[in-house]
């Protein structure tokens, strides 16, 4: 297959999973700005924080508040931290391989972007928001689906699922890491009323609420929603889930190509120290660390893999 | 057929060879069949500032590592009162006689067919000898007495820039268009392969004009491309 190819598959399935994600995240900013609470909290200066877009969103707005942080993220398209920006190069990346998707794929992609310019207007007024949201990650659900239901299992493929986690697990981390940035006021305590919708709120978006209860039952503790997110491989967007089926599918190209590369070790040893990491292991080293030494080795990996295969 | 469609910066020359980026490591490239003007194909060589070419490529192919159809600099052959020597030629080097007959053409360079040809304007198809795409020629039956007279003009000014056949009556085939479906125009481009032997690529473009009563089948103009299908009354030895 040829390398550009690859580069425009695993991009491809990366940005699209990058706008669900992006909407996930301006989603916990919705669901903590109608909490009960006082002034001084920073959910919104958080969000922007966590887009890695900070200076752009300050080269433009003065403050960040709900209406300014939903409009840089979810409306406008002059910069990569934007929704519409990542469907456009979603379907700009599977536009050039188009032979190489299925019609399902394709169509999906190619009707996102038609129907984006209508959705965004509509989501010009508050009140609409949270549809256009809905909107997006159904989007890239059914992109999901008609990938994993239609596509061969070849190399094509793999590519397109190792951009897809490799992206996912970034997020996931990223998700994690607002609560880092999300401080709480002086007066409130950690574990208090604050703290506990904050967790919710995470847990919340990555649509994973039913899962604690079901692996955890009882309340909400943090420490537990921390280990489940990153440390649980039977949440599919643990970074240990992700990771696990980057290891696989690196793998089953290895097997094809009949050539193990520097990806794969680095991504073995990735995946090994998170199947061996204890919670406690998390908390020692400090969450914040601990999945900023993640993003940075999950950046270095696909790296490797960009210079293994796609160039 | 299993060929790759690349793009200039797929390709790279290391040591005169052509190699392809693949996700499997460089592949070396023995044929390529471009499709990008000779000024294009190599910013070493030819206009530096391309950036669809192949740094090197020229070089490569001078040093006999790969081949380029069609060659460059091919593109006379593309002169289409080129083809009207096409029999000429059969004869002089091979010294047989033509099986498939040439479409009659006059060439109107020559006094007694650029006579011919202007008396018989709104019969004939007459087209630039350097033209390509369906561009600046006239079907004669399909034009009016005013664009008729206008490409008179043209041809008297330069007879040797023009060549003029009779109108072929091509097939048409039944054609989905926005009120239904439809007869359009149709072509077969054929592709045979010449090697150690002659070869017919089972199957072949066929391009259809999407314009009521049109002939002009380019895609360049609207014209588009139908399945081909290829009857076998023998069974196909590759299949078991």
């Amino acid at each position: 297959m040829l390398s550009r190819t690859a580069d425009h598959l695993y991009w491809m399935s990366r940005y699209v999973e990058r706008a669900e994600s992006l909407a996930r995240l301006l989603e916990i900013g919705h669901r903590l700005a109608i909490m009960p609470g006082e002034d001084d909290r920073n959910e919104w200066s958080s969000t922007v924080i966590i887009t890695r877009c900070a200076e752009d969103f300050y080269n433009s707005y003065d403050e960040a508040n709900e209406a300014n942080v939903t409009e840089f993220i979810g409306l406008r398209n002059d910069h990569p931290a934007s929704i519409p920006v990542c469907l456009e190069n979603a379907r700009t990346n599977g536009r050039a391989v188009r032979v190489a998707l299925t019609t399902s794929m394709w169509e999906c992609l190619n009707s996102t972007w038609i129907d984006l310019p209508a959705q965004r207007q509509k989501a010009e007024s508050a009140s609409n928001i949270v549809d256009y949201l809905d909107w997006v990650k159904e989007r890239s659900m059914q992109f999901t689906g008609a990938t994993t239901s239609t596509m061969l299992r070849r190399d094509a493929y793999f590519f397109v699922m190792i951009g897809m986690l490799l992206e996912r697990a970034d997020n996931t981390a990223s998700l994690l890491d607002v609560k880092y940035h999300l401080l709480l006021p002086d007066h409130e305590e950690i574990g208090g009323t604050l703290d506990f919708y904050q967790w919710s709120a995470i847990l919340r978006a990555v649509t994973a609420n039913r899962a604690y209860y079901s692996l955890y039952r009882g309340a909400l503790k943090p420490w537990q929603i921390v280990e489940m997110l990153t440390l649980r491989s039977e949440v599919p967007r643990s970074l240990v889930g992700c990771l696990g089926g980057v290891i696989d599918y690196l793998g089953r190209l290895s097997d094809m190509y009949g050539e193990r590369k520097e990806s794969l070790r680095i991504a073995n040893a990735l995946y090994a120290d998170l199947a061996y990491c204890r919670t406690d292991d998390v908390f020692k080293q400090g969450l914040h660390e601990f999945l900023t030494d993640f993003v940075r080795r999950n950046n270095e990996l696909g790296e490797q893999i960009q210079r293994d295969y796609l160039i | 057929m299993g060929i790759d469609l690349v793009e200039g910066r797929d390709l790279y020359v290391d040591e005169n060879v052509v190699y392809m980026r693949t996700t499997q490591g460089p592949r070396r490239v023995d044929v390529i069949y471009r499709r990008i003007d000779d000024a294009f194909i190599d910013p070493l060589t030819f206009n530096p500032d391309s950036a669809l070419g192949v740094p090197g490529l020229m070089t490569a192919y001078r040093a006999g590592n790969v081949v380029l159809a069609n060659a460059v600099g091919a593109g006379v052959a593309d002169d289409k009162s080129v083809y009207t020597y096409v029999p000429d030629m059969i004869r002089f080097y091979l010294s047989e006689e033509p099986i498939l007959k040439n479409v009659p053409t006059y060439r109107c360079s020559e006094e007694d067919d650029l006579k011919y040809t202007l008396e018989h304007l709104s019969e004939l198809v007459v087209k630039e000898v350097h033209g390509s795409g369906g561009y600046g020629m006239l079907v004669g039956p399909a034009s009016t007495k005013a664009e008729i007279a206008a490409y008179a003009e043209r041809l008297k000014a330069d007879p040797a820039g023009f060549i003029a056949q009779p109108t072929l009556a091509l097939s048409t085939v039944p054609t989905y268009v926005e009120r239904g479906i439809a007869p359009r125009h149709v072509d077969l481009r054929p592709f045979v392969l010449v090697g150690d032997e002659v070869r017919i690529v089972p199957g072949g473009l066929t391009r259809v004009a999407l314009k009521e009563g049109s002939l002009i089948v380019n895609s360049s103009q609207g014209g588009g491309t139908k399945d081909t299908w290829v009857i076998n009354d023998r069974p196909d030895p590759n299949e078991k």
